[in-house]
């Protein structure tokens, strides 16, 4: 029997060769298909799955967050003009808040400032000052506590410059600050006002006040040179009243310069100290 | 010492170094950077001589090409002008003498007036003395804003006019 199997296995070697051969690579085919089709059967594993998907999505949004101003930020910007343009009330809504809370900030520390200044001046109630305000009180009608709350606000003067209406050369100056090259100041400002006078092209009129910031600058014109006060804080209509009769006197006081192009220093100085003379208490007599 | 303050007023058509001038005068600097000067600078600058100081208040003016159009209030009360040319570019100096005239019809007096090429950098020697032939009018001064030639010379021999003609009113 072991004879005749090993004969017919001889013959269909020697008949069947190829066939043979073709079945060994069909059978190793389907070995490989079979263990391919394991390999997709495990991957379809929803565990397997979702950790791969994890890690796919970790990748991505990994990279979004590394690019995205240079990816979206065209697209976001416009969206959010688009988005504010469309809900205005909404932004102001979501905005009114915080601007709320730095307005209210802001208007505290005034306030602040305002009460310590008041103090201050409460704190003088038995000086000669405090003793003027409540005769001005008593006198005026109005309240002192009024009279307090707006000496408080009135504006300080802190520079005088008595500039030459054609050169802009500074004649005197009183300061108290000392706040930049006087003559530089004068050389610009008698520019802006020629530059005003100039483009309006009104005969007989001229610039009179200049606001920048918490500075007024309040200007006096006569036909040969003009004062620029400069004022820190309010300037009330009281003020430049008493401003100008400080003025007046001034003129009636000192014999008055002519035009000039140049500026001595005994020009200088007389114009100086009397402006100093005259106005050192102005700040004090309210 | 005497102190006398004297406002100086310098004109030229656009970009011939005006501003650069000053900027090298009184602060010993030139900007790379070209910026145009819009209406008017005012800059002063403290200068010794003898037996006077001299606080010169000095107007950079805007480039005008035709001096008519410079508004009359910049020239009001000025004791002197530096007038700038370019001597790269005939067109800032061709007319030259017309321009001075017109300077003068405005201040309406007898000032003193210096005219300084400047540029000089951007030239030979043969190539300034070539363009001095062509100007009609005497250059007072040929100048580099650049590297701060004849600068202060330029300066200095307006405010020694200036304090002439005060020590002369006094």
């Amino acid at each position: 029997m072991e004879k005749s199997d090993s004969f017919f296995s001889k013959l269909r070697k020697a008949f069947f060769q190829e066939e043979l051969a073709h079945i060994d690579s069909v059978e190793e085919a389907m070995n490989r298909l079979s263990s391919q089709l394991e390999e997709v059967k495990s991957q379809q594993d929803p565990e397997l799955q979702r950790e791969l998907h994890d890690q796919l999505f970790e990748e991505k949004i990994g990279y979004l967050q590394e690019n995205f101003p240079h990816l979206f930020g065209t697209y976001v910007t416009q969206a959010i003009k688009v988005q504010i343009k469309e809900s205005q009330p909404e932004v102001i809504e979501a905005l009114y808040p915080i601007m709320g809370k730095l307005i209210s900030k802001y208007i505290r520390t005034e306030i602040e400032a305002l009460s310590q200044r008041i103090e201050k001046q409460l704190d003088t109630s038995f000086s000669l000052k405090g003793i003027r305000l409540r005769l001005k009180a008593f006198f005026s009608g109005v309240k002192y506590e009024d009279i307090i709350l707006r000496d408080s606000t009135e504006g300080k003067l802190e520079e005088i410059l008595m500039v030459d209406q054609q050169s802009g050369l500074l004649l005197g100056q009183y300061s108290q600050t000392q706040l930049l090259d006087a003559d530089m100041i004068a050389g610009m400002f008698t520019a802006i006002k020629s530059f005003v006078k100039d483009a309006f092209q009104k005969e007989g009129q001229e610039l009179e006040t200049l606001t920048y910031d918490d500075y007024i600058i309040a200007v006096y014109n006569l036909p040969s040179y003009y004062f620029a006060f400069v004022f820190n804080g309010q300037v009330f209509a009281t003020t430049k009243a008493r401003l100008q009769e400080y003025v007046l006197n001034f003129m009636s006081e000192h014999s008055l310069p002519g035009a000039t192009d140049s500026v001595t220093s005994e020009i200088f100085d007389k114009y100086s100290s009397a402006l100093t003379d005259h106005f050192y208490e102005f700040n004090e007599v309210g | 010492m005497k102190w006398v303050s004297k406002k100086v007023a310098i004109l030229g058509s656009h970009a011939v170094g005006k501003t650069s001038l000053i900027n090298q005068f009184i602060y010993n600097k030139f900007p790379e950077n070209y910026l145009t000067t819009i209406g008017l600078k005012v800059d002063k600058k403290t200068v010794e001589t003898d037996d006077y100081q001299l606080d010169m208040v000095i107007w950079d003016i805007a480039g005008q090409d035709n001096m008519a159009k410079v508004p009359q209030y910049y020239l009001n009360g000025c004791s002197g002008i530096i007038f700038v040319l370019d001597l790269t570019r005939p067109p800032t100096y061709e007319s030259v003498q017309i321009q001075l005239e017109r300077i003068q019809k405005i201040t309406g007096k007898d000032i003193d007036i210096l005219v300084a090429g400047n540029k000089s950098d951007l030239l030979t020697e043969a190539e300034i003395e070539k363009v001095r032939s062509q100007i009609s009018v005497e250059l007072d001064m040929v100048t580099s804003a650049k590297y701060g030639e004849n600068v202060e010379e330029l300066f200095l021999i307006l405010a020694k006019k200036l304090i002439k003609r005060e020590s002369q009113k006094a």
